[in-house]
């Protein structure tokens, strides 16, 4: 945490003025203090939504999974859309915590605890939708390679087995890596306590870290570490989980350009969420002092960005489906422009291709209310594209005689609403019992308040 | 433990030793005792390395699981109960087989009962009949189904304000009995109305019976060809029913008669009319349809021309005209006149060309065309089938295409006047006693009959039926009757053949057959099966032969008089005997505006005697796609005018009658027609019966007035195909060719696809390599291999509800594809492609299944192992033909009982949230792989059948080993014909498919 970088040129990160005790008694007032209307609110309403999911969620496994959309020819429906979706939410954090750090990209300081915080229940939530959508969920442990008296074994060449690998090992390394980083601001939270039973748990969340020159060294290599390990998962999630259908031989599905475009669409959609919840955590914890419209302003130009690469990989989709001359993929795309789900595929193109050229003006990136709706709209996008891709190329595939329509139900409905109100139930509660951003780094980018550098 | 039970044995044994193995024993030393006990004579080595030896610790080890065992779990107290005294012949898991027959209308079929265990549980053509030697129907295969069915009527019962109260027989027998004997005193009229039934014995206890009471006997069936009969004896002075033979046909030309369907004998009708088309053989016939509905016939057709329903009649006498003129029969000529094609083309818009191309080409075929008549009940029906039979003998047909001298003796039914008569009698109240059985005349009669008012005035309504139908509601008394796997009978299917009925189980209920009860009624002392064992060794048997005995004729399940004659080119309806004046009231030219309605039995419910037949119900109709319910068909143009939508429901309104369908739009149909499938009752569809016009004192179901009118209401339709073109892919798909082109090349209408490298070794078949062959022109569409599969898979029904959903389950399905030229798509042509499991080498699903729950066999099948499947749904994602059924709900359980009793014990029911398809029966594999192995030897080819094979009636389906050169299937995969569907994907199939070719 020495290197400086052009901080000079660049506006402050923290607004100026503020002292390190300023941080610590504003990041950690949500965990120290009872919770606000505002949160009870959000947080009742969260576990309501879940709830209603959870009970849809029920009556499906007791009747099956006829009481979903799912049909012949569309084995594959909204689940599949929202495990993509989540996972790609996911792909934020880890950008944030592991890409930025190793670039040295200092703003990343004061969002990359949310994201990461973000990135877990992301794929947590995730998770859950693979789980669900099997016909015998209480066997979905089949899907694992362990030794067992029947000698069976799983299938490597299945790419859900590769994502069985994937998410876990994603969900992991990411787990690991944001609660190394959390350590020494818990010892913080520890340290402020004035309470047994609290000094107790964080005390034991902290893992007894006391700050020595020593723990700090270790700190900061195991963390370097976890960085790089973090980085290649950024890209081989999403690109394994995009082989679930790059790997097939429905058209539509069975493009090369799905590894890095998954990414691209991942990274944009991940931006948009931690977009979404900062310009909210900022308010209602009112960190705004320390989460700036600078720092938003930086991930509504990686949105930017990203959105043109996935507006790219929509073009190339079509010119290659036309240049190909194969009349599965020719057709399989003039159906998404024009079919039966013409609808989504233009909410798609829309939401992601047009709605982020806003952030091409300075004043509309740095104007919270454009950035909250255009980041709602990138979502909603980005929900739409693996709708499109997992729906509209099952539909009508080879075969005319077994084209169908797929039509999501109200237990599809409410699972989908549900799983957004397991997501908020836990971020929220990450509000109030973990240190929402980073102090201990936070700290370390302020021009020190008694102008003595360097020193922890 | 052990050592002490050995020893008291020995102590036992002590007392009567004679046996001795050795002195020791013999004296009983003590070394001896000592020893004994012992399994070895020195104790094996000790491990000395622990402290425990092995053998201690594994008991330990066994006593300690046990006990974990037994602490932990206790297993459920359940009872198996083995047969005590085995029924002889019963081995538990070895199928037992019966002769038997199953007869409805005007098909009869010889078939084969599969029982396992006592339960019937699949019905199989008999190869050894000459009637049915190919395969059956799809309703002979679901007729098994009704055996089992739920609904059936289970006790004796009296009918109280329209519901059953149950009773016994032997309340009810001396009620109906006290009745009968009253009314004989006083001389009233006692009536028996039966279906129409060819079974000798049956008409015998008629007799029997009508002698007893002084009764009259009338036999009446909606859908049977009545007017053929009264037209033979118009035309030739004789009742009578041909038989076909469209083998030998060249021309074959219809007026509407579904014959591939369920037109007479449609099983062969079909054998015959692909084995006229056998392209490999150098055959191909000539098919030209005139028809109001689009039958799956008509779909088969070289040339299909949509005729406004009624107006078959103005096309048939045009045809006849053109015959005689071009034949020189110039008084037929003169009568025929104003029907001449020009005259047709001006005043009812008919294309003359089509008529005058069609009598060239018959007349060009003299002696080998066959013309054949319409459906049921159209319009000036018999004025229809006479002028057909005129056609027939100018051209000497007769003899050739059809016999007439293979008619049955007791076949026909009585006539409808006969009907009218008896209706009049009882609405005049003459009536005492009327026992109705196997028939449902309130559902079938024209409502200007009025049964219902005439049912009222009779004293004593007996229905003898197996379900609760409209007119068992009307009755006084019901008697259940018994399914034909439950009864004893006979029928006599054409002239000198005679098929038997044997009961497979006793009755599931207390059904009794009618036989039976007439014949208690009557006083007499044998029951149905004495008179028939009688009847057939008195009469049947010595017609056959000397030497044959009852035990033959029950194994073989018929005998045949006639087997040496029935290739026999007997004619007796030549251009002589036809009697010219049979062509009087002819009906007059006449068009009009307004949209005609065409009533036609439908293939799966035919006249709907089991329209709660779940098989049938859920069945496709070949031709609309569409399961669970009737609707009104339009032609697009009429629906578009009339801006309608496919599901839009409308009020059909004819002059008598109302009924509220959704339309389905239909190409094919003429413009001026609108076409709705009878048979239906609700909850399942409409009763639309009541449509059919009673204009000439005789039903007709064609050519009656109506009017559409939108309701504002829409429905879905559970159609199971809901797209129905190529979209140019049918070189891919669907390969077609026309018959000059295959003469000039037999690959024609095939794409070649480069060879694709591959780069991994191929997968090596040593032994078996199993493999189908699928004759596209041989196929007819007609989906017995649909309700066969479903019998023999254990395949669920899944109801309208979730056939609207896309999640029908049928391993088998036929894709119908309509294919057309610019400018016309109003009449296209059409291609049936059953499609099944392609059990490619490359198979896309193996490959993403994440637990290897569907893997490749070394005899090349896809497997599929139920258990292990989790329900990813990956592989029926990535499967391009998709073939393979989720089992969305738990299906097996919510099977009502009886019903479960259908499942076949040799295949595992799938629980939900398992992946199932076909599996080339593979049980029928392994069985017969079985009966090789312990008989040492070779499997032989054609040897093993699976179910959609064996019950296709064109033979359109070879199964069998592809690494067995010799093997047929090997031979037909290998024609030049033979394509690959998607073969571009390189997922290699072992099905292979054959060229379709159209005579156009």
């Amino acid at each position: 945490m020495d290197i400086q970088g052009n901080q000079l040129v660049q506006e402050p990160l923290v607004t100026p003025g503020k002292s390190y005790a300023d941080i610590g008694q504003r990041v950690c007032k949500p965990l120290e203090s009872l919770p606000m209307k505002k949160w009870w609110i959000c947080f009742v309403l969260s576990v309501l939504i879940f709830l209603v999911g959870l009970c849809y969620a029920t009556n499906m496994f007791r009747v099956g999974l006829g009481t979903l959309g799912l049909n012949h020819p569309v084995g594959w429906g909204v689940f599949i859309t929202n495990f993509v979706f989540w996972v790609g939410i996911g792909h934020a954090g880890t950008l944030i915590s592991a890409v930025l750090f190793l670039f040295r990209q200092k703003w990343r300081t004061a969002i990359n605890r949310s994201a990461e915080a973000m990135t877990i229940f992301a794929v947590m939530t995730a998770g859950i939708f693979p789980l669900i959508h099997t016909g015998r969920p209480w066997l979905a442990f089949w899907l694992f390679p362990y030794p067992n008296e029947r000698n069976l074994w799983v299938n490597f060449n299945s790419p859900l087995l590769w994502d069985v690998f994937a998410v876990s090992t994603y969900f992991t390394i990411s787990f690991l890596f944001w609660y190394t980083g959390l350590i020494p601001d818990i010892a913080s939270v520890r340290d402020r306590a004035k309470n047994k039973i609290r000094k107790l748990i964080y005390g034991v969340m902290s893992f007894g870290w006391r700050g020595s020159a020593r723990k700090w060294t270790h700190y900061e290599m195991v963390y370097l570490l976890l960085a790089g390990l973090s980085t290649p998962l950024v890209l081989s999630v999403h690109s394994i989980v995009s082989f679930d259908f790059a790997v097939s031989v429905v058209p539509g599905w069975h493009t090369t350009i799905f590894p890095p475009y998954f990414v691209a669409g991942a990274v944009f959609s991940g931006f948009a969420m931690v977009v979404t919840l900062l310009t909210i955590v900022r308010e209602v914890f009112n960190l705004k002092d320390y989460i700036t419209i600078g720092h938003m302003e930086k991930m509504n130009k990686v949105m930017l960005v990203t959105g043109m690469i996935v507006g790219y990989a929509y073009m190339i989709e079509l010119f290659t489906a036309w240049y190909s001359g194969n009349i599965y993929e020719r057709f399989a795309f003039l159906n998404r422009i024009a079919g039966p789900y013409a609808w989504a595929y233009w909410i798609m193109v829309s939401c992601n291709m047009i709605v982020p050229q806003l952030f091409w003006f300075k004043k509309l990136r740095r104007s919270i209310p454009v950035m909250f709706v255009a980041s709602i709209f990138a979502n909603i996008g980005m929900w739409f594209e693996r709708f499109v891709i997992v729906v509209t190329s099952l539909h009508r595939d080879f075969l005319p005689a077994n084209w169908g329509y797929y039509k999501m139900t109200d237990h599809d409905w409410g699972i989908t609403i549900g799983s957004f109100g397991f997501f908020m139930m836990f971020f929220l509660l990450f509000c109030r019992v973990l240190p929402t951003i980073c102090m201990f780094e936070v700290k370390s980018i302020m021009p020190s308040p008694n102008a003595h550098k360097g020193g922890h | 433990m052990l050592q002490r039970i050995v020893k008291a044995v020995i102590i036992n044994m002590k007392k009567n030793v004679t046996f001795w193995k050795s002195i020791e024993e013999l004296e009983q030393t003590a070394e001896f005792e000592a020893r004994t006990g012992k399994e070895f004579a020195e104790p094996p080595q000790k491990a000395e390395m622990s402290g425990m030896e092995r053998r201690d610790f594994l008991k330990v080890m066994a006593a300690s699981i046990a006990m974990a065992g037994a602490a932990c779990t206790r297993r459920p107290v359940e009872k198996i109960m083995p047969y005590i005294n085995k029924p002889e012949g019963v081995i538990p898991g070895v199928p037992v087989w019966y002769a038997s027959s199953f007869e409805d209308g005007s098909s009869s079929y010889a078939v084969l009962v599969r029982t396992r265990e006592g339960r019937p549980v699949k019905l199989e053509p008999n190869v050894d009949a000459p009637l049915n030697a190919t395969g059956l129907s799809a309703r002979a295969q679901a007729s098994l189904l009704d055996l089992y069915h739920p609904d059936r009527i289970k006790a004796p019962s009296f009918v109280q304000n329209g519901t059953l109260k149950e009773s016994n027989w032997e309340d009810l027998d001396k009620h109906i009995i006290a009745k009968l004997d009253a009314v004989k005193k006083t001389g009233g009229k006692i009536r028996v109305l039966t279906g129409v039934s060819s079974s000798p014995t049956t008409q015998k206890v008629l007799r029997s019976f009508e002698n007893t009471y002084n009764a009259a006997s009338i036999s009446y069936d909606s859908v049977f060809p009545n007017e053929m009969v009264e037209a033979a004896k118009l035309s030739y002075g004789k009742s009578l029913l041909p038989r076909y033979r469209f083998e030998e046909a060249k021309v074959i030309v219809s007026f509407g008669a579904d014959f591939l369907g369920n037109w007479m004998n449609p099983v062969r009708n079909m054998a015959g009319f692909s084995e006229g088309r056998n392209v490999d053989a150098g055959k191909m016939s000539r098919f030209i349809a005139f028809e109001s509905v689009p039958t799956v016939t008509g779909t088969n057709a070289d040339m299909f021309v949509p005729v406004k329903a009624g107006d078959e009649i103005f096309v048939a006498l045009s045809l006849a005209y053109e015959v005689a003129r071009r034949t020189g029969n110039a008084s037929v000529a003169s009568s025929l006149r104003s029907y001449a094609p020009e005259k047709l083309e001006s005043k009812i818009n008919f294309p003359a060309s089509h008529i005058v191309e069609t009598a060239e080409e018959l007349v060009a075929s003299r002696g080998t065309g066959l013309v054949v008549g319409a459906n049921p009940n159209a319009k000036d029906a018999v004025l229809l089938q006479v002028a057909v039979n005129f056609i027939n003998s100018t051209l000497a047909n007769d003899g050739v295409t059809l016999d007439w001298t293979l008619a049955p003796r007791d076949y026909v039914g009585s006539s409808f006047e006969e009907l009218k008569h008896l209706v009049a009698e009882m609405h005049a109240g003459e009536v005492e006693v009327l026992i109705v059985a196997d028939a449902d005349p309130l559902f079938t009669l024209p409502a200007e009959l009025n049964c219902e008012e005439a049912l009222k005035k009779v004293g004593l309504v007996i229905s003898c039926a197996d379900y609760f139908t409209a007119t068992s509601a009307q009755s006084h008394v019901v008697c259940p009757g018994t399914h034909y796997l439950e009864a004893w009978g006979d029928a006599n299917p054409e002239r000198g053949l005679y098929t038997l009925v044997q009961p497979v189980i006793a009755p599931l209920h207390q059904g009794r057959s009618c036989q039976d009860s007439l014949l208690h009624w009557s006083g007499s002392e044998s029951n149905y099966h004495e008179v028939l064992k009688h009847n057939w060794k008195s009469e049947v048997l010595p017609r056959v032969s000397s030497s044959l005995s009852w035990k033959d004729a029950l194994k073989m399940g018929f005998v045949d008089a006639f087997a040496s004659k029935r290739n026999d080119h007997g004619r007796i309806a030549s251009a002589e005997t036809f009697n010219p004046s049979a062509l009087k009231n002819l009906p007059q030219l006449s068009s009009s505006a307004e949209l005609s309605l065409a009533l036609y039995p439908s293939l799966s419910l035919y006249d709907g005697r089991n329209n709660t037949n779940s098989w049938l119900l859920e069945l496709p109709d070949p031709v609309t796609k569409l399961t669970w319910e009737n609707v009104v068909s339009l032609s697009l143009a009429t629906a578009t005018k009339l801006s309608l939508r496919e599901g839009d429901v409308v009020k059909v309104k004819s002059e008598t009658f109302s009924a509220e369908l959704p339309v389905h739009i239909q190409p094919k149909l003429h413009d001026a027609t609108a076409a709705v499938a009878l048979g239906f009752a609700a909850p399942h569809g409409m009763q639309v019966y009541p449509f059919q016009s009673y204009a000439h004192q005789t039903p007709s179901w064609n050519g009656i007035k109506v009017e559409l009118e939108k309701t504002g209401k829409t429905a879905l339709l559970a159609c199971t195909q809901g797209h129905h073109e190529l979209e140019n892919r049918a070189h891919d798909i669907f390969s077609d060719a026309t018959w000059k082109e295959f003469q000039h090349n037999p690959h024609a209408g095939i794409k070649k696809h480069a060879e694709l490298p591959s780069m991994w070794e191929e997968r090596k078949y040593e032994g078996h390599r199993w493999g189908m062959v699928i004759d596209t022109n041989a196929c007819t569409g007609c989906s017995a291999c649909v309700v066969a599969c479903q019998a023999e898979n254990n395949i669920p029904v899944v109801g309208k509800e979730q056939v609207i959903r896309g999640r029908e389950m049928h391993w088998i399905r036929i894709d119908r594809y309509y294919s057309s030229e610019k400018g016309k798509t109003a009449n296209p042509n059409v291609s049936h492609q059953p499609m099944t499991c392609q059990q490619c080498s490359n198979a896309p699903c193996e490959t993403v299944c994440p637990t290897l729950a569907t893997f490749h066999s070394d005899d090349g099948l896809n497997m599929m192992s139920y258990n292990r499947c989790v329900g990813t749904r990956y592989c029926a994602n990535n499967c391009p033909y998709k073939v393979r059924r989720f089992n969305f709900f738990e299906q097996t359980l919510s099977i009502k009982e009886p019903m479960n009793q259908v499942l076949n014990p040799d295949i595992t029911t799938r629980s939900r949230g398992v992946m199932e398809k076909c599996t080339f029966c593979i049980q029928r594999i392994q069985e017969k792989r079985n009966d090789a192995i312990i008989e040492k030897r070779e499997l032989k080819d054609g040897e093993i059948k699976t179910a959609c094979q064996q019950t296709c009636p064109a033979q359109a389906i070879t199964f069998g080993d592809l690494n067995m050169k010799e093997s047929q299937v090997a031979k037909m995969a290998a024609s030049q014909r033979g394509y690959h569907v998607l073969a571009e994907l390189n997922t290699r199939p072992v099905v292979t498919y054959l060229t379709k070719i159209r005579n156009v």
